[in-house]
């Protein structure tokens, strides 16, 4: 069984393979609503969790094929406790990470340590070389290139210890670069480290994560959502179209929606301004516009409104 | 349509308000029979089906001038639909083809669902070919006489076919 998790009247699931079973073999969508890690500036493409549209989730728990479930919030009593066992976990990898580091230092410094000797051996050839040439330069009595010379024997003289102690370069490394904080990696949980007790969520029962319960509205569209996909079609939300669903012929990756549905109570007034800009619209983006309405016998009237140009 | 305007410059007619206007003030206020299409006998007609008021009667009468007029149709005919307080419009475009239903309305209406399923019903009737899906078109009129048609089917009717040119 799917569980997909509502907070506050929005039901989200976050398994991949849950969003892939409901797309393929139940034909619900929804829509992916998280920023991927990789992209967080842009939206045309989105991952995890799948949002699902309240008459979307409530389907899906009629013909029982997910459990809602209210999703656990954080107790603040055990806030404090759980930042603690956080901070800790993080020192404890820290310590670890340092050693690992510290050890793989080490074992690079091994493997470079004739070339280490080398460069050493051809550093202090070239220093004497250049005291020598500096002796005889020093000689014709410039002032300048003394003061230079003598900076340039600071220089030598400051790693003069590491070169002078070979026998003991394991503690100076060690002492010298321990691994910084901000070199930190950090696991980042995919799943929770232990699973949390959810407690299952009535759809039939208005509640705080549950608002859509007895609201006129979402008995209307859900009526009407139901009865779309009993007959087969997929449907998205129509936001960007001003409707209440986009209907399409099947997968929305393979087809374009056919209807922008508008879902109207049998005796609601229409405003025929709202027909005229929703057809015009429909018609432009080459779709019909479908008013919907559940029927006192329970079925669903569907008319279908498209622009008329009367040649 | 345009003599409208030139015969009564000075009427601001906006046509919708027609049927309201009598009688405030002493002078005597412009109606749609004091024009020449007060006279003109689909006009009379459309008067004669006692169905509401002077302004829906003159929405009528725009319309059948626009599918006569400006779409060239063929024949168009007025019927009243009493139950419903409708003046429907029942013609056809071209010589020889089937018969369609114009419902002419102002573009301040509100219709419901169900209404727009009676009219569907009451459309059947008027064309008198069951085999055919439900459907009217609606003639939604603005205060400046323009008109939109939209055509409303009973069922799912598929959009037109996606041309989607191949540019590269």
């Amino acid at each position: 069984m799917l569980v997909v998790e509502v907070a506050n009247g929005r039901s989200l699931v976050w398994g991949a393979e849950a969003v892939q079973a409901l797309r393929e073999r139940l034909g619900v969508g929804g829509r992916t609503v998280g920023a991927l890690p990789r992209g967080p500036r842009q939206n045309s493409r989105l991952g995890l969790p799948l949002l699902l549209l309240p008459e979307e989730a409530r389907l899906l728990a009629e013909i029982g094929a997910v459990t809602l479930v209210s999703a656990p919030r954080p107790d603040p009593s055990q806030h404090a406790l759980a930042l603690a066992s956080y901070r800790c976990q993080q020192e404890q990898s820290f310590q670890e990470q340092s050693v690992l580091a510290a050890e793989a230092r080490e074992n690079r410094r091994q493997e470079l340590q004739k070339k280490i000797a080398e460069g050493q051996a051809a550093k202090k050839q070239k220093l004497e070389r250049d005291a020598r040439a500096g002796g005889s330069r020093a000689a014709e009595g410039s002032q300048t290139a003394r003061e230079k010379e003598i900076k340039t024997g600071g220089g030598q003289a400051s790693g003069e210890p590491r070169e002078a102690g070979p026998s003991s370069p394991r503690v100076a490394s060690d002492r010298v670069v321990p691994l910084p904080r901000s070199a930190l990696l950090v696991q980042l949980a995919t799943s929770r480290p232990r699973p949390v007790k959810a407690r299952p969520l009535d759809w039939r029962v208005q509640s705080k994560d549950w608002p859509h319960a007895g609201q006129p509205v979402h008995e209307l569209r859900y009526s009407i959502y139901r009865d779309l996909w009993e007959r087969g079609f997929f449907l998205s939300a129509a936001g960007k179209f001003g409707g209440d669903f986009l209907v399409y012929p099947g997968d929305p990756l393979r087809f374009h929606a056919h209807y922008i549905a508008q879902c109207w109570a049998a005796k609601d007034p229409i405003p025929l301004q709202d027909l005229v800009s929703a057809g015009r619209l429909g018609t432009s983006v080459r779709k019909t516009l479908l008013l919907c309405s559940p029927q006192p016998d329970g079925k669903v009237a569907y008319t279908s409104l498209q622009w008329a140009s009367l040649g | 349509m345009e003599e409208r305007a030139d015969s009564q410059p000075s009427s601001g007619c906006s046509g919708l308000d027609a049927g309201s206007v009598h009688g405030s003030g002493s002078a005597h206020s412009w109606a749609p029979e004091d024009a020449w299409m007060g006279t003109h006998p689909k006009y009379l007609e459309m008067m004669e089906l006692h169905i509401g008021d002077a302004t829906q009667v003159y929405i009528a009468f725009l319309v059948y001038l626009d599918l006569m007029e400006s779409k060239s149709w063929h024949e168009v005919n007025c019927v009243g639909l009493p139950e419903l307080q409708l003046i429907c419009l029942v013609g056809t475009e071209v010589e020889g083809e089937g018969l369609q239903t114009v419902v002419p309305t102002s573009i301040s209406a509100s219709f419901s669902h169900n209404r727009i399923r009676e009219i569907l019903k009451a459309s059947r009737k008027l064309q008198g070919d069951p085999d055919l899906p439900m459907s009217f078109t609606l003639a939604i009129v603005e205060s400046d006489s323009t008109i939109v048609y939209y055509k409303l089917t009973d069922g799912f009717v598929l959009p037109d076919p996606q041309n989607i040119s191949l540019r590269r």
